[in-house]
């Protein structure tokens, strides 16, 4: 199967009739839509960010998910919807890797989408879902990734790049035997008591 | 005369707490530690245990799991209930009593170990723990007959229970400044001694062993004995907790709400049960970390005021009966943005039991507007 190239909304219109709905089943859910079998190259200036997206993304993961990008390639395509009025399609999930494909970072003329046929309310409630339904890293798992990742040979510096965190960082997860040991050498406090005095 | 900090005694606090704990042996037949799962009472149990074990003695270990627990300070507390078995009489208490549920709008409470909701439980009772009040239920007594049978007074009326027992606690004056200086206050005769660490309490005293501890002298002893400390410390560091600032505390009171944050992140299966078990958790979870509704600093966008933000808080509260509450305490305040950001800060924590006090004063933005004024 070739991919299907955007450059014009006339392009997208033509493709969007032949386009064919794929499905896959669930024993539970019954018949359930798969976008992203359907996925589009779009010319990145048909791509609008949305106004609304609460999700925010620090720069250095922003610094991760270009490292990502580069690495693993485009793996996730931008999710949108189509918006007839301003004749562009509107992110509602991947803004991030929306803003990865522009001029800033990765320049690229074309970007992954997959397109939803969603109006306003389902459009907000779909960027929630997607955003929240994500779980978080359990923070000993983290350690223990990034001391594998140590053991393979990889040096803290690739790591702290790749993963977009600080060195400082690279060293508390690698520090496996845990708080009191940074405090082996502390000197014990002296001890005091309180004590009457008479004023002079 | 006046009092000093003297260290004319040129010991480390590890020697002289030694000396202490020797000293409580000496003085007194009962002896019971209060330990939290925490590190400094992780050290003080430690300490007494040894010596305890040394001299053949034994000592009451003695927990108020309060149900809703990091699984590490449970963890840490059966950890210290079996170190040395033969020297102690493990007094875990898992009695239902109120707790305030800060996250939670519509379900004031929690109470804790509440009968018939065992399925509910964070986990089940402990094998041996004091599940029935230890105390005559005639004179039982509570501090405040709206808030319900609480925390204090499990403490208040399980102390009762014994008389001329040292019970060992492991603040820091450091950490409690404050209760540092209303102790010192008031010194306690033991044998020949006046001892400024510790105060009567009813029948019983309280001792403070540790009180002249840094918190690098608990983790140097907690290194150097190789004693076992909650995991929730290892997590918080790799997660970058200044040491300093690191608690294991509970999650649902006002002061607390912030640990719900990183839990989902520390022990996803105590947040799992923790959904469960209380209404609002995933809300303080997805908010706690955002200033707006839970430090209640930055007001929301559509209101143009905090007195206006107040007023829409208290006409949609979803309690009614605590509504009255909120209004009566809110009528004796003065009427200002400083005082009103504070009072929306209890109706979205729904803090009805003035936990967090409101400070009633003049809008200090005001005074610095007029001084303005003047001098320009």
């Amino acid at each position: 199967m070739s991919a299907i190239y955007i450059d014009t909304m006339e392009d997208f219109h033509r493709v969007r009739e032949t386009t064919e709905p794929v499905y896959i089943t669930s024993k539970t859910r019954g018949k359930i839509l798969v976008p992203c079998a359907n996925t589009i190259l779009v010319r990145t200036d048909l791509v609008l960010e949305n106004l609304y997206n609460p999700n925010n993304v620090s720069p250095d993961k922003m610094g991760v998910l270009l490292e990502s990008i580069v690495d693993n390639g485009f793996c996730f395509p931008v999710v949108v919807i189509w918006d007839d009025e301003q004749q562009r399609f509107v992110v509602i999930d991947g803004a991030h890797r929306r803003r990865i494909v522009g001029p800033e970072w990765l320049d690229c003329e074309y970007v992954p989408l997959v397109v939803l046929p969603h109006d306003m309310s389902k459009r907000l409630i779909a960027t929630w879902q997607f955003n929240k339904a994500r779980g978080v890293h359990q923070v000993d798992l983290d350690a223990e990734l990034i001391r594998r990742l140590i053991e393979q040979g990889v040096g803290e510096e690739e790591i702290a790049a790749k993963l977009g965190v600080d060195l400082d960082t690279v060293h508390r997860y690698k520090q496996v035997t845990g708080v009191a040991e940074l405090f082996k050498n502390a000197p014990y406090s002296m001890a005091w008591e309180m004590t009457e005095v008479s004023d002079p | 005369m006046r009092l000093v900090q003297s260290y004319a005694a040129k010991k480390t606090v590890l020697e002289a707490a030694r000396d202490r704990i020797a000293f409580v042996f000496d003085h007194y037949e009962s002896i019971i530690v209060s330990v939290s799962g925490g590190k400094d009472s992780t050290v003080l149990a430690h300490l007494a245990l040894v010596e305890a074990h040394r001299r053949g003695r034994r000592i009451g270990i003695y927990f108020l799991d309060e149900e809703v627990v990091y699984q590490s300070t449970i963890d840490q507390v059966e950890y210290l209930m079996t170190l040395y078995p033969e020297n102690t009489i493990p007094l875990w208490l898992q009695l239902e009593f109120h707790l305030t549920n800060a996250t939670s709008s519509t379900e004031g409470q929690l109470i804790a170990w509440e009968a018939g909701k065992h399925k509910l439980w964070m986990r089940p009772k402990r094998k041996g723990s004091i599940q029935h009040p230890p105390w005559d239920r005639e004179k039982q007594t509570v501090r405040d007959k709206n808030k319900g049978f609480g925390f204090y007074d499990v403490i208040e009326n399980f102390e009762r229970c014994y008389t001329g027992t040292a019970f060992l606690v492991g603040l820091r004056a450091v950490e409690s400044p404050n209760r540092w200086r209303a102790m010192v206050k008031n010194p306690i005769g033991v044998g020949e001694r006046r001892i400024y660490w510790g105060t009567q309490k009813g029948a019983n005293v309280a001792l403070y062993p540790l009180y002249d501890w840094n918190y690098f002298d608990i983790w140097r002893y907690l290194y150097e004995e190789r004693v076992k400390y909650s995991r929730i410390y290892d997590l918080m560091f790799k997660k970058g907790y200044p040491i300093t600032e690191m608690r294991v505390s509970s999650f649902i009171h006002e002061r607390s709400f912030k640990s719900i944050v990183d839990l989902p992140e520390f022990e996803p299966k105590t947040y799992e049960r923790l959904l469960k078990r209380i209404k609002g958790i995933a809300l303080a979870q997805e908010t706690g970390k955002a200033a707006k509704l839970f430090r209640v600093s930055k007001l929301p966008k559509n209101f143009r005021s905090w007195i206006a933000y107040r007023d829409f808080l208290l006409k949609t509260h979803p309690d009614p009966e605590r509504r009255p509450i909120f209004e009566k305490r809110f009528a004796r305040h003065l009427q200002n943005e400083y005082v009103a950001r504070q009072q929306c800060r209890q109706l979205i924590l729904n803090d009805y039991e003035n936990n967090l006090p409101v400070d009633n004063k003049p809008d200090p933005r005001d005074e610095l507007i007029r001084y303005y004024d003047e001098v320009l």
